[in-house]
């Protein structure tokens, strides 16, 4: 039943039931709160994978950002929207764990092996060719990005995969429009050196 | 690369995101149309935001529910999670308890005074005076007690005193006059008297001088009625000696005198 009304939630995205699970989440209502991790655990632990590049860690800190978020939602007001508020703390912790890692991590050529068991994990539903493309581009594209600054790759993020407005991806950063713009060129510019050379399977 | 060239190559980023004026875009388009240099890097620039693009995402491993018992951490955790404003007020807080608790513990004092337990810190208050009304109750039955002993201690010395008013009679065998009668029974009468203001003295000596000690006040009591007893003793032997006058009458009002003195001792 929870499944039901939370599939129901994603397919027909309204936002008044989410302010009413908002709502009810914060008078302590965890089942209107997992209807919210229903909705927004997909892009939340995609961003995570993309920005920590560890399927393992992704899945710890998705965890950690719906318990935070859980925890705080008292704390949530509604003159912002909850997708700003949760991509703000998704972010955060990635930016915290990012920071805890010792340096050069993050570039590290091991990193590309979780690539392959996430590819392996993941239930092929077509296997054509459009597919095994597509699976090239997302290991390809998740190592470009780890060659990014953490707050680079937060920006390009939220604009590239979550779609978010600069003005919204400032709310959730919380700093200007201008130090977003320049974040996000200055990422851009890595990626073309990156990705240009490969011809987009889109 | 012209200079024109290296202007709109920072156009064509903002370009790709919609982020020019109209007349900038305009301005890009000509310059497009003319070079081939930037063109390309138009077109690689366009390839990278496109691999960028959506559809990339993964389904997720598992569900990330959230259950009641997991959102109440320990206080530690949520110590960690609070800001680094919040933990500094926190730590303060609790750095000052800490401190005023072992102050407190270190000057710490208890006594126990009267059966009640007194606590305080530092100086403890002055011990409190004993109460006096404390000892009143134990003076009535420590006067209780020495009436008591007295009582039993007078019985025993009048029943001696009696054995010995008839072993004299027994041993004189002397009649004895109306005014040696007179005069016994005074005797006897006042030592009934004195015994009588020692009681009422010692009850009033010890509602006043509780300090004193029941050995105290008895050994006066018994030092008193040996005075007596010996005033008495006297009183008898100068009858005796004195008792010329016989009569039969006297014996029968004697042994009436003792009777009494007998039930007034019981």
């Amino acid at each position: 039943m929870l499944l039901d009304q939370g599939l129901r939630g994603s397919l027909s995205p309204d936002r008044d039931m989410e302010s009413d699970w908002v709502a009810a989440s914060q008078r302590g209502d965890n089942r209107a709160f997992n209807q919210l991790v229903l909705k927004w655990e997909k892009p939340i632990y995609n961003l995570t994978l993309r920005m920590l590049h560890d399927p393992g860690e992704a899945e710890d800190t998705t965890q950690e950002v719906f318990l935070a978020a859980f925890r705080n939602i008292r704390r949530f007001r509604k003159d912002s929207r909850f997708s700003t508020w949760l991509y703000r703390i998704a972010v955060n912790h990635c930016l915290s764990r990012l920071r805890r890692r010792p340096q050069g991590v993050h570039l590290s050529l091991d990193a590309d092996r979780p690539e392959e068991r996430i590819a392996s994990r993941l239930p092929s539903q077509e296997s054509h060719e459009g597919e095994i493309l597509s699976e090239e581009r997302q290991s390809r594209v998740r190592a470009a990005l780890q060659f990014l600054q953490p707050d680079h790759k937060a920006v390009l993020e939220l604009k590239f995969f979550q779609d978010l407005t600069f003005e919204e991806i400032a709310a959730v950063i919380e700093a200007p429009v201008s130090t977003i713009k320049s974040r996000l060129y200055a990422g851009l510019e890595v990626m073309r050196y990156r990705l240009g050379a490969f011809e987009s399977d889109i | 690369m012209a200079a024109t060239c290296r202007e709109f190559r920072n156009y064509i980023p903002r370009a790709i995101l919609g982020d020019l004026s109209q007349e900038e875009q305009k301005a890009l388009d000509q310059h497009l149309a003319e070079c081939s240099p930037c063109n390309r890097e138009h077109q690689t620039y366009g390839n990278t935001v496109r691999q960028l693009g959506g559809g990339l995402d993964v389904p997720v491993p598992r569900h990330f529910f959230v259950y009641p018992e997991e959102s109440h951490g320990t206080p530690w955790r949520a110590f960690l999670r609070m800001s680094r404003a919040w933990q500094a007020a926190t730590a303060t807080i609790l750095l000052v308890f800490g401190f005023a608790s072992l102050l407190a513990v270190s000057r710490l004092q208890v006594r126990s005074e009267d059966g009640a337990l007194v606590i305080g810190f530092g100086r403890l208050p002055e011990r409190r005076p004993p109460a006096p009304q404390i000892m009143q109750v134990d003076t009535s039955a420590l006067e209780a007690k020495i009436l008591k002993a007295a009582a039993e201690r007078s019985r025993q010395d009048n029943l001696e005193f009696l054995r010995t008013l008839r072993a004299e009679m027994a041993r004189s065998n002397k009649a004895i006059g109306r005014e040696q009668r007179a005069l016994l029974e005074q005797a006897i009468n006042n030592v009934e008297l004195r015994m009588g203001q020692l009681v009422s003295t010692t009850a009033y000596d010890l509602e006043r001088k509780t300090d004193r000690s029941v050995q105290d006040v008895y050994r006066k009591v018994s030092l008193e009625r040996a005075r007596d007893m010996a005033a008495v003793d006297n009183r008898i032997k100068l009858l005796a000696i004195n008792g010329e006058v016989k009569s039969t009458q006297t014996d029968a009002i004697l042994a009436t005198l003792l009777q009494v003195a007998e039930l007034r001792m019981q």
